[in-house]
């Protein structure tokens, strides 16, 4: 929430009295998402800027933070508990091209699953917090250390689901940049109905930032949607917009590749991976990169370098095409003796099945990675590079790849099986623009070039549910006029399942009630101290310190402790109003004060010796103003506090 | 009596419901556990010497399952808990009032559970313990805390706050527990004084008496006893639980050290060892052979009557092989120059053939296997075993720290480490490398740093894996060793800059050692060890000891992972510390919630602002008016460049400078492996 003028003030005046903290006490944190200090010209600032998380190589132990920023030398991250963010770690920095600044990268490890995280990056001064969650550890939700507990798959229950968004060929509207791809808000638009899905992580399977060799389009892309990626991981591959004009994929590797869950310790840069994978719950997600550059002709403009190419052949006499063939058969060959594992997911730019005449399929990896899809039963593969949205029937590459050879050479195609397989849903429709359809070949199922959206999966223990969760361009009206939750619908919907053989296959989705949204609130309470004399007087200070909704606040006085107040009965502090409570206590409310991360009351302790015990104050309960304006009061839990009256009445001795 | 634990009798329906704990010092060092077995463990607890004499007992002991991993200890309830009859004699004095109780035999595998003791309606505080999977479990995950080196004297226990905080499913503890000095502590409210007046005028403890007022003060502290209430305990020890830098004589059949008064009397140092184990003994949960030494045989000594070696299964994921380094090993290298722990000038005698570390019985027990104290199962030694990860938890650095003085001159550092009997470390690296062992990996402690190394068979080649291909690895193990909790680092010994001066260490002592992959002594904390069947992950964290605070400052230093079936060390978490000022700016801002403005609650950032616009972040956006005097505030913070390192006599290239990093005298880093005053502390 925004900090109004009176709440900075009244948070800066206690501070600077009690830490004294002068110059830097102006440099209060921002937060993720509260863009500040960009310019249009997409520069460099002093502080952390466009901040994005990705997985590490374990997501429920692991947490990338990457940010722009000057290259002056002192920055940190501090993370933990939202009210204690008592572990700090160094990033590595790395300058980007183009640009008076780099990129730092901060890993963090050894986090606890399932566990929601405040961190706070501090550069040159400047100072911005943001929070994310960890994902579930699979053998350690509620197990009784149950270290050799059967592996827990998600039950098919809406909480045992996670959903995962995915869209490719984004973008952003920079109008400094002249080879600019976006002109519109239509990216802003996907991403704000994406954050409104609200999945556990986001999948760009390439062609991200259109930045097109204007190093500033990276800064403002990721200025601008910093309020997403700051708080949802995001996962991404190169597509061929990441291989840029004179400098390659040295913007892609510097920005997103170092913070994907690589490991690549050497130097031979034919060989750079930029290939990954991570298992979030039951689940293998595999990125791959169908963009090679490093042995390419930079000079011809090559936008597409075949990865079967030996000009791109390695030191150990591999192409890079080659290599990858190696990783995907070893990762998804270790993936199917895992027991846990129960969904493999693959995504990577340029798609093996489309009919969009842009970019043609690519026929070279049918072939080759195809066969490793169709040995391990992969589920589902995401790809982009057209703009449009196509979805495949179950797609075996060899029968498939067979009978569309003879359409294309006019003979009469086999009889093929098209009831298992692997699913191919290319959705390139990030808001860059859209392209021609093809014809509706046999292979495909669903095909749209309308829309602007997110292919959305909710992932359990029997399905894989995926839906096209769309909107048609702004077009003429006025993007503030645009509200995606309200505008976007379900252009495609269907459920990834096992047959009986224990294959990938498709059916219709079974409405499951989604998981709804709800107010999440968290928060401190700060006070006097614990023990008081009779009468004394106790400032209560409430601090929300993370929440997904702008909330007003009311606290708990218990009962024989006084809300103070001025001669006219106005409370002092930010109380507006008093109510009686439940058990003899008062409610305290703070009316406007709604939007302070903060609020201030004093009560004053009961005046009889030993105040009837310890009296409890809080938890302070919150509720939603905006997004959830119908939600209930909810206690913010860990906001209790005990005091007791000892000691004679102030007044005594 | 940890060797004769007592038998519990169970009852039930002996203690109210509705008892809680009362904070009247009825147990004043609280409880711990330790030694698991698939069975059980050990629960340890010490009554106050005034309660215990007042009380007709009897002590009674609770144990509940926990609900999940979760619950903290202060949330346990124990209306469903076994109730057990401790005998009388548990409070007796004979053990200072400790009392060690086996569960070996009543609890399920692979468990977690709370207990308490309680005597005469007075609850202990709540620990928990955890059970060791069953021997042919197949667990998924083990995490263990690491720790050593925690000299009371020196610092505070955040660092042990953090462990208790961690989700870990033991807490390993690779020796010097505890100190053998007394005196004026480096921190407020850190003194020791020994209750004999040869303890305090040599500040060394001489007595029985001596040593139960170490392991009780150094107990006192309330983080370490948050970590030994929440964590089961598997301990080594290392030399201090006795005295610094001692070995076994087998002339005399005694122990010696050059680091005590009793150092030379045979007789005078048998009657340390035992006070010293006597009091170990009574103090931490230990599964371990141990007879009291005055019920022992005349002439026993304490390789007779006290036998710490054993093996810990978890499942088949891994075996933990706890040595001791220091019972048996033979006197340091002689030579010419006579006998001695410190490396130079290099000893011809280092790599004489028959000097052993480990002695011949254990060295065998742990490569080829035998028995193991009560409740746990016989091993089939680290060559034998079929457990995946195969852990060696032994106290000593094992792979080489060498230092090049000359050109043509190699020598190591310390050969109170395996570097002084390197015979041996050959034969056991060169068997593990025959049998083509795979997930072999090292914990160790004692030199108060942070490494992560190779092991081999020979280090004189370069380090070759990765640099030739073709060429057969010649790696056979990796080793991390744990930092010291608060003893003091190389650095502070040497005095140099504190963090500043830490990479360019690490640089110099890599360069020279080309088998480490890290290398830090500048900073105190633990490590987490994370073993799965395709990995094991090293996390390493700083914490500050300056600051008695379980919120104390803690950094992730870095982690490194092995995957399975290779040795290679892949580094997650890595930043060249010595050329920023991050730390300072870290030290320097305080956080507060009052100021920050949280993500998403505006629900203004959901489409990010239009460039040119004016932003959403209210004031926030326009607050940098201190950029200019922060910036300035770096530099004038003397961010160090590397030459300036280099210059700061850490290496001293003047062979006249005595304070280089490996001067002779004690002011170098090479004299800190002693110590200040040669006593390595």
């Amino acid at each position: 929430m925004s900090d109004g003028p009176d709440g900075q003030a009244a948070d800066l005046s206690r501070r600077s009295l009690l830490a004294g903290v002068g110059a830097s006490m102006a440099a209060a944190p921002a937060l993720v998402g509260s863009a500040s200090g960009t310019d249009a010209s997409g520069a460099i600032g002093q502080g952390p800027q466009g901040v994005h998380l990705a997985y590490g190589f374990d997501p429920a132990s692991m947490m990338t933070i990457s940010w722009t920023g000057r290259l002056l030398g002192g920055a940190a991250v501090r993370y933990g508990d939202p009210g204690d963010l008592d572990t700090t770690v160094y990033p590595e920095d790395a300058p980007v091209p183009g640009l008076d600044g780099g990129v730092y990268t901060a890993r963090l490890t050894g986090l606890a699953p399932d566990t929601e995280y405040a961190y706070e990056i501090d550069l040159n001064g400047e100072r911005k917090r943001g929070r994310f969650r960890t994902a579930p550890g699979r053998d350690r939700p509620d197990d009784h250390g149950g270290s050799t507990d059967a592996p827990v798959a998600a039950s098919d229950t809406n909480s045992g689901r996670f959903r995962v968004t995915a869209v490719g060929d984004h973008g952003i509207a920079d109008p400094t940049n002249v080879v600019q791809r976006a002109d519109t808000k239509d990216p802003n638009k996907v991403v704000e109905l994406a954050r409104s899905r609200d999945p556990a992580f986001h999948i760009i399977p390439g062609d991200i930032a259109y930045a097109n060799g204007v190093p500033g389009t990276w800064e403002q892309y990721f200025e601008t949607f910093e309020g997403f990626y700051g708080e949802t991981p995001l996962m991404t591959v190169p597509g061929n917009h990441e291989a840029e004009p004179g400098t390659g994929l040295l913007q892609y590797d510097r920005r997103l590749n170092d913070a994907m869950p690589t490991y690549d310790p050497g130097l031979n840069i034919e060989a750079k991976q930029r290939w990954y994978h991570f298992v979030y719950e039951n689940a293998l997600f595999m990125g791959l990169n169908t963009t090679a550059d490093a042995c390419g002709d930079i000079g011809r403009g090559e936008e597409y370098i075949p990865l079967y190419d030996p000009r791109c052949e390695t030191e150990a006499g591999l192409t890079y095409g080659e290599i990858q063939g190696e990783y995907i058969s070893e990762t998804l060959a270790w993936a199917d003796e895992q027991p846990h594992i129960d969904w493999k997911v693959v995504f990577f730019h340029g798609p093996l099945w489309t009919t969009s005449p842009d970019h043609a399929p690519r026929r070279d990896l049918r072939k080759r990675w195809g066969a490793h899809f169709d040995e391990y039963d992969v589920d589902l593969v995401l790809s982009g590079d057209n703009h449009v949205y196509e979805r495949t029937r179950p797609i075996v590459n060899a029968d498939a790849g067979a009978y569309m050879r003879a359409v294309e050479n006019g003979d009469d195609p086999p009889e093929i099986d098209w009831t298992h397989g692997t699913t191919y849903v290319t959705n390139g429709t990030g808001g860059t623009s859209h392209y021609e359809l093809g014809p509706p070949e046999e292979f495909l199922a669903v095909q749209d070039g309308d829309h602007f959206g997110v292919t959305e999966l909710d992932i359990g223990a029997e399905s894989i549910d995926v839906r096209y969760v769309a909107m048609p361009p702004i077009g003429d009206r006025d993007p503030a006029d645009v509200d995606p939750q309200e505008t976007a619908t379900v252009v495609d919907e269907f459920s990834i399942v096992k047959d009986e053989q224990g294959r990938p296959t498709q059916a219709t989705l079974v409405d499951r009630a989604e998981p709804t949204p709800s107010l999440s609130v968290s928060g401190e309470r700060r006070d006097d101290g614990t023990v008081f004399q009779p009468g004394g007087t106790n400032q209560v200070t409430l601090a929300v310190t993370g929440a997904n909704d702008a909330v007003e606040v009311r606290d708990l006085v218990p009962d024989s402790w006084t809300v103070t107040t001025d001669d006219e009965g106005v409370p002092y502090g930010d109380a507006t109003r008093v109510t009686s409570g439940p058990g003899g206590g008062q409610y305290v409310y703070f009316g406007d004060a709604a939007s302070r991360s903060t609020v201030r009351y004093f009560v004053r302790a009961p005046d009889e010796l030993g105040g009837g015990g310890p009296a409890t104050f809080g938890p302070f309960e919150a509720r939603g103003t905006d997004r959830f304006a119908d939600s209930d009061w909810q206690a913010v839990s860990g906001t209790e506090s005990t005091e007791v009256t000892v000691g004679l009445p102030g007044s005594g001795l | 009596v940890v060797a004769a634990p007592l038998d519990p009798q169970e009852t039930t329906g002996a203690v109210r419901a509705d008892l809680s704990e009362s904070n009247d010092g009825a147990f004043p060092q609280s409880v711990a556990s330790g030694g698991p077995t698939p069975s059980g463990a050990i629960v340890w607890t010490r009554v106050d010497p005034q309660r215990a004499a007042a009380s007709d007992g009897p002590l009674r002991l609770q144990v509940v399952e926990a609900p999940d991993r979760k619950t903290a200890n202060d949330a346990a309830e124990f209306d469903d808990a076994t109730t057990y009859d401790l005998e009388t004699g548990a409070l007796a004095a004979a053990r200072d009032h400790t009392v060690s109780v086996d569960l070996d035999g009543e609890l399920d595998a692979d468990r977690f559970y709370f207990y308490r003791f309680v005597l005469d309606g007075t609850a202990s505080p709540v620990g928990r313990l955890r059970t060791l999977p069953a021997a042919d479990a197949s667990p998924e995950r083990l995490r263990l805390a690491v720790t050593s080196c925690n000299n009371y004297l020196d610092g505070y226990y955040g660092a042990f706050a953090h462990v208790a905080e961690e989700a870990v499913d033991y807490h390993v503890s690779l020796g010097d527990f505890i100190y053998e000095y007394g005196g004026a502590g480096q921190q407020v409210g850190r003194d020791i004084v020994l209750p004999s007046e040869a303890g305090r005028d040599s500040g060394k403890a001489h007595t029985l008496a001596d040593f139960r007022h170490l392991h009780r003060t150094y107990r006192s502290d309330e983080h370490l006893r948050a970590a030994m209430e929440r964590h089961t305990l598997v301990h080594t020890w290392d030399d201090h639980e006795v005295v610094n830098n001692r070995w076994w004589n087998d002339e005399q059949d005694a122990p010696g050290t050059a680091s005590h008064p009793y150092g030379g009397d045979p007789e005078r140092m048998r009657e340390l060892y035992a006070a010293g184990i006597t009091a170990m003994a009574e103090y931490l949960p230990l599964r371990v052979e141990f007879t009291p030494p005055e019920e022992a045989p005349e002439d026993a000594t304490a390789q007779d009557y006290f036998r710490l070696y054993r093996s810990f299964r978890f499942g088949d994921l891994a075996e933990l092989f706890m040595t001791d380094e220091r019972l048996y090993r033979d006197p340091p290298p002689e030579d010419a120059l006579g006998q001695r722990d410190v490396a130079l000038p290099p000893s011809p005698a280092a790599d004489d053939l028959d000097r052993s570390m480990l002695g011949l019985d254990q060295l065998e027990w742990f490569l080829s296997g035998g028995d193991n104290p009560g409740g746990l199962a016989p091993t089939d030694g680290l060559l034998g075993t079929d457990a995946h990860w195969k852990l060696w938890g032994n106290e000593i650095l094992t792979s080489p720290l060498q230092a090049v003085k000359a050109r043509q001159l190699t020598f190591e550092l310390n050969y109170d480490a395996w570097d002084g009997y390197q015979a041996e470390r050959r034969f056991i690296m060169g068997r593990v490398a025959r049998r083509d062992l795979d997930n072999f990996v090292t914990l160790t402690g004692d030199m108060h740093s942070y490494v992560a190394a190779y092991m081999k068979e020979e280090y004189d080649d370069a380090e070759r894996v990765e640099q030739l291909p073709g060429v057969p690895d010649d790696r056979v193990g990796v080793e991390f060793m744990t930092p010291g909790v608060t003893s003091d680092n190389l650095a502070a010994s040497a005095k140099l800059p504190g963090t500043r001066s830490e990479d360019a260490i690490d640089r110099i002592v890599r360069s020279m050692n080309p088998h480490m992959e890290w290398f830090n002594s500048s900073r105190y904390g633990y490590t987490v060890l994370e073993f799965t069947r395709g990995g094991c992950t090293y996390t390493a964290y700083g914490v500050d000891r300056a600051e008695d605070s379980a919120d104390a400052a803690r950094t992730l230093l870095r982690t490194y992972r092995v995957p399975s079936g290779r040795y290679e060390l892949q580094e997650f978490a890595t930043a060249p510390r010595d050329k920023r000022v991050g730390s300072l700016v870290a030290d320097s801002t305080t956080q507060d919630p009052d100021e920050v403005e949280m993500i998403g609650a505006s629900g203004a950032s959901d489409g990010g602002p239009a460039p040119g616009t004016p932003t959403d972040g209210g004031p926030n956006g326009d607050t940098d008016g201190g950029d200019g005097s922060d910036e300035e505030g770096a530099s004038a913070a003397g961010t160090p460049t590397p030459e300036d390192e280099t210059d700061d006599g850490l290496f001293g290239d003047d062979e006249d400078e005595d304070d280089g990093l490996f001067g002779d005298d004690d002011g170098g880093l090479f004299g800190s492996l002693r110590g200040p005053g040669g006593d390595g502390r």
